[in-house]
């Protein structure tokens, strides 16, 4: 019975802290091979919170540092107080090399240099956008 | 065998994290700290210590293995890339038993050896249809093997007498982070997004999921004691926790501050557990026996390190903020 009791439980436990899994992006899909490259930290829905990045969902035109339930490192949260939001190109600058544009920031990941990757995690970045510009 | 360990998870989340004492602070760069800045973009990620006395860094944005000699604060960076058009961003770092540095390299998709006698880079490029991993961090057995995660959903093995590469799926997706062998071999890692520690069956490549009672507690990084008992940094959390495989049982402790977030981890050779807080930026040493803290401030604010190791007297800390690295002489 003791058993029993603790496999519901386990059960309630698993239950309660998981999101159901995003699937990964197909390598063969034009810009989610791309966001291949963002994946493990960056996810495309807002329940997903388990991640360590900001989830991407209207990235386009959104506000810096404005998930009112994400950590931003201070880099992060200085770099906003002086940019307001992430246009087209504020984006590409920084996906291009993220250490040149918010060095202390605590994103690792060392940037796209190709500008068609770029245009092309963009593209596919818009589509997830409701204010694309 | 997944329900065991889940109902394992539900006994043992009926015990609160313990709050950790405030640790006590350092004074700002004591005699037992020496800090090197290091060329403009190194920007160290991971560390380890050289066979020689010198420090291996990943210089990620670089694309290069970095080395610092602690004696005369000389640099010099190697890089990685192999053929045109490559382009080699590594993550982690380690020394294997052959007395080379081995690194897991996103940027090429392969793990990628450094031979400080030859000044040779080889790689083990992952099999084609594993896709993009976004490799990070690699540990060896005792049979030599070196096994990795990659933090896309992957883990796998290089064996470098046959060349062999074998790569398996985490059993919940992305998230595999660090990984570590224990002193009788067995090899465990952690996975971020998944929030669980897992030991893989060398054998078979299997992987068993170990559930933290905490859950979405965010295991970012783990290190086994000389006992065999992982420690685990919980990003998310804020916890040190610690799994004792022989009772099955975890204990946690809460880092004080309003978001504490422990990053890295590392048990020296005393025992002694180091981890990384970002909340508070500093490096922390934990003595379990005394359940004492003992802070050591970054060099400014963000230091931002990312994965601690050492060597018998000595703990390397990589500050990818500042571009420096401290080291900590612990005798």
């Amino acid at each position: 019975m003791i058993r029993l009791l603790g496999a519901a439980a386990g059960i309630i436990i698993l239950l309660a802290g998981t999101a159901p899994a995003e699937p990964p992006p197909d390598p063969k899909v034009k810009g989610e091979r791309v966001f291949l490259k963002c994946f493990s930290c960056h996810s495309l829905d807002p329940a997903t919170k388990n991640v360590p990045g900001p989830h991407l969902v209207n990235i386009m035109g959104r506000d810096m540092a404005s998930l009112p339930d994400f950590n931003y490192s201070p880099a992060m949260r200085d770099f906003a107080t002086r940019n307001k939001r992430w246009t087209v190109e504020e984006l590409d600058r920084y996906i291009a090399d993220p250490k040149a544009v918010v060095p202390d920031g605590s994103m690792a990941f060392p940037g796209i240099p190709d500008p068609d990757e770029r245009k092309e995690l963009m593209d596919y970045l818009r589509t997830r956008s409701q204010k694309p510009n | 065998m997944r329900m065991r360990f889940l109902v394992f998870a539900a006994f043992a989340a009926t015990a609160a994290a313990q709050p950790a004492a405030t640790p006590v602070v350092t004074p700002g760069n004591p005699a037992n700290v020496k800090v090197f800045d290091l060329p403009e973009g190194a920007n160290p990620h991971d560390i380890a210590p050289a066979p020689d006395g010198k420090v291996w860094f990943s210089a990620q944005r670089h694309g290069s293995l970095g080395i610092l000699d602690p004696r005369t604060g000389s640099v010099k960076l190697v890089p990685l890339a192999q053929g045109a058009g490559q382009k080699s961003a590594p993550h982690g770092v380690i020394q294997g038993p052959d007395g080379a540095a081995w690194l897991t390299d996103g940027g090429q998709n392969a793990i990628a050896r450094y031979d400080p006698k030859t000044e040779q880079v080889k790689l083990w490029k992952l099999p084609e249809d594993t896709g993009y991993a976004n490799l990070n961090t690699g540990a060896f057995d005792r049979d030599g093997n070196h096994w990795f995660t990659g933090q896309n959903g992957i883990y796998g093995v290089v064996n470098p007498k046959t060349n062999e590469v074998k790569v398996w799926k985490d059993p919940e997706g992305r998230g595999p982070y660090g990984i570590a062998a224990t002193p009788s071999g067995d090899i465990y890692y952690v996975s971020l997004a998944g929030s669980h520690l897992a030991k893989i069956d060398r054998k078979t490549g299997a992987a068993t999921i170990i559930e933290p009672p905490t859950p979405n507690q965010g295991a970012r990084r783990v290190w086994s004691d000389s006992k065999g008992n992982l420690w685990v940094s919980e990003w998310n959390s804020g916890q040190l926790s610690r799994y004792t495989p022989s009772s099955k049982s975890w204990k946690a402790w809460k880092l004080p501050g309003d978001k504490p977030q422990v990053y890295a981890v590392y048990v020296d050779d005393k025992d002694m557990v180091w981890i990384t807080e970002w909340g508070s930026n500093a490096t922390i040493m934990f003595n379990p026996a005394k359940e004492q803290w003992t802070s050591y401030p970054g060099t400014k604010t963000g230091a931002n390190v990312r994965q601690i190791l050492g060597r018998r007297g000595e703990v390397l800390l990589p500050e990818s903020g500042t571009n420096k690295i401290m080291i900590i002489r612990t005798n």
